[in-house]
């Protein structure tokens, strides 16, 4: 064996030149070689090759993006929360968060280090044949622990609802009466699939072909009446971007050699009954999870990947049964004991709760050490009323990233979390950005929420605040 | 492409330089092309190497000179050319395809070579040796690194040692 022959030779290798290898090295690597031996060992602590504390490794909080405002909330953990929050947050909506970067649809921020890289342009129409009319969802792949510091940003077409009814607006263009829709009986999602990928090497938006490896959903027509529902959520995991997609189906993007799976929803998945599956990325892997029914039945599976041949497959994980037992809480009531703290975005402090009392409620909530600290057990009610009598509703805003932990919202006021392993639910305190009454009168809602990872990596152009300097 | 030094005196041709390797074979080669190597290009600069003098390198063996020099050659072009600004998309690609190719070479050639690369100081192929080495263990736990690098099979307290700090970066074996 070729290894058995030149043994000697990489032992002698220079620590000089031993360092030269280690510091082109992923940061999962580093920590993987510190286990080789123990002068590997000594050479990365020697000399700090891995930075472990720039990696997006704790959750700092969630990033909550409500319809009608223009700009996005920052829910933080009590022990990030202590004085104002350091991050710089977009003005804009979050479209996407991965690894501590957030996509807006100008660019990509790390509002950790306030870098910024604006996109050259708008992402250019869906590439696939007919169909340049078609919606798109947009979704960030950055991975700095197992990857480079660079970063794509993928567009993915959207099936629009009136998809195989000739549109009124077509009669008015006789050109675009003419134009070729993609047919209805085609394989969707098609292959080869042509995307748009702006990547922060190029700093352009590009075409790429990717092949599908396994069969398809089915045709373009069988999502044609699906209604639009709430932004799907995509994963980066393992060198792969998995992305919700319509049908339920997750596409499992390759990140290196432009093919991607179609992976199916949960088998048990009741479709008349679920509103929405959830995708998430949490201590184990891929997760996704639904709620059912009026008594909130919370499922949770986690995907299973064969080494060997690729296959898939999800695991129920957790299941509530019956429903969950929800706290009972006044929604009627300004909720300003809970221990979470709301900050704003960068434009003004419209964050608004960040008063003396909220600031002298901490208590530790603690993802990392949730063990070691007491919970703050809500009242119980399975009721799923409030104290009116109207109906409570409760919907999913995301996986913690690190604990089996699933944060929920209680009719967009308060914010829940699950822990999977021991069933218990936890309140996380107020979720509304202030007592505003477009929230209370339930005209508002939460159109999406991410976990935030800060990220002290990646590689970008310029600052935030210089663009903002410069839009204004 | 005309090398930088190639108007002094030597109009036309491009100058050429002389270099020995540790196994006494000579080699001559463009000016330009051995440049490349920070170490040897003040000794070119000051006129060595020319003529029946050769520049002697007791810690290159020819084998690795050789290959050292293929590099060297190729890549001569685009350095005269200060790097990337006037290169096609196609030089690059073509050069990227050559590095990749060179690489793909027995593991005591890429060990001569990393010594090499170091010892004459050539910036780019130093960066394209680490990087080949650090992408033979990108992935691998630390038993598969071992393996590929030939270690030895370690001893069982070099194991439990090896399992205890697996355990300080758990994130890195998801």
């Amino acid at each position: 064996m070729e290894g058995k022959r030149i043994y000697s030779l990489w032992r002698l290798l220079p620590d000089d030149m031993l360092a030269d290898v280690l510091r082109r090295a992923a940061p999962r690597d580093l920590a993987v070689s510190r286990c080789v031996c123990r002068a590997w060992r000594a050479l990365v602590d020697d000399r700090r090759l891995l930075r472990a504390d720039l990696l997006p490794l704790s959750l700092a909080g969630l990033f909550i993006d409500y319809s009608g405002l223009p700009y996005t909330n920052f829910l933080a953990r009590p022990s990030s929360a202590n004085t104002t929050t350091p991050y710089q947050l977009p003005c804009t909506s979050v479209v996407d968060h991965c690894n501590g970067l957030v996509l807006t649809y100008h660019g990509v921020l790390n509002p950790a280090t306030g870098g910024w890289t604006p996109f050259p342009g708008p992402p250019p129409p869906p590439r696939v044949p007919g169909t340049d009319r078609f919606l798109y969802d947009m979704y960030l792949a950055f991975d700095p622990t197992t990857e480079s510091s660079h970063y794509e940003v993928f567009v993915i077409p959207i099936i629009p609802p009136w998809f195989g009814r000739r549109r009124p607006s077509a009669k008015l263009n006789e050109d675009e009466d003419d134009a070729e829709e993609y047919p209805g009986s085609a394989e969707w999602p098609p292959s080869p699939y042509r995307l748009s990928v702006f990547s922060s090497r190029t700093g352009q938006w590009d075409e790429r072909k990717f092949v599908r490896e396994n069969e398809a959903a089915g045709t373009a027509a069988d999502v044609e009446e699906e209604p639009l529902k709430a932004k799907r959520k995509a994963v980066c995991w393992r060198g792969a971007l998995y992305v919700h997609c319509q049908m339920d189906i997750i596409m499992r993007i390759s990140l290196s050699d432009n093919k991607y799976r179609v992976i199916k929803p949960p088998r048990d998945l009741n479709m008349s009954e679920y509103r929405a599956l959830h995708l998430g990325k949490s201590e184990k892997g891929v997760y996704s999870a639904s709620l059912e029914g009026r008594e909130h039945r919370l499922r949770v599976w986690l995907l299973h990947e064969s080494p060997q041949d690729s296959k898939t497959k999800w695991i129920l994980k957790h299941d509530t049964g019956r429903g969950l037992t929800v706290p009972s809480l006044n929604l009627d009531q300004p909720a300003y004991h809970g221990p979470w703290i709301f900050d704003g975005g960068c434009c003004d402090n419209h964050g608004g709760s960040n008063d003396e009392a909220q600031q002298n409620q901490i208590v530790g909530w603690n993802s990392d050490d949730d063990e070691a600290l007491p919970f703050q057990t809500p009242q119980v009610d399975d009721r799923n009323t409030d104290t009116n009598h109207r109906y409570v509703s409760i919907e999913i805003l995301g996986f913690h990233p690190f604990r089996e932990i699933v944060f929920l919202h209680r009719s967009w006021s308060r914010g829940l979390a699950y822990h999977l392993n021991s069933s218990r639910l936890e309140d996380l305190g107020n979720v509304c950005p202030k007592d505003d009454t477009l929230f209370y009168e339930e005209l508002g809602y939460i159109e999406c929420a991410f976990p935030y990872t800060p990220c002290l990596m990646a590689e970008f152009s310029q600052q935030y605040l210089e663009f903002s300097d410069d839009e204004d | 492409m005309a090398a930088p030094e190639s108007g002094d005196g030597n109009n036309g041709a491009a100058r050429m330089v002389t270099l020995i390797s540790s196994d006494n074979t000579r080699f001559e080669v463009e000016a330009a092309a051995a440049s490349l190597s920070q170490t040897l290009q003040l000794t070119i600069l000051d006129g060595g190497g020319g003529g029946g003098d050769g520049i002697p390198l007791p810690n290159v063996d020819s084998a690795t000179l050789s290959k050292v020099l293929e590099y060297c050659i190729k890549h001569a072009p685009a350095a005269a050319n200060g790097g990337a600004p006037n290169a096609t998309a196609v030089d690059r690609a073509e050069l990227e395809r050559f590095d990749n190719e060179f690489v793909n070479i027995d593991q005591s050639v890429l060990y001569s070579l990393i010594m090499a690369a170091h010892n004459l100081e050539i910036e780019g192929l130093q960066s394209l040796v680490a990087k080949k080495v650090a992408d033979m263990i990108k992935g691998k736990s630390p038993m598969e690194i071992r393996r590929t690098l030939g270690f030895p099979d370690p001893t069982p307290e070099e194991q439990a040692e090896m399992n205890a700090h697996m355990l300080e970066y758990g994130w890195a074996y998801e």
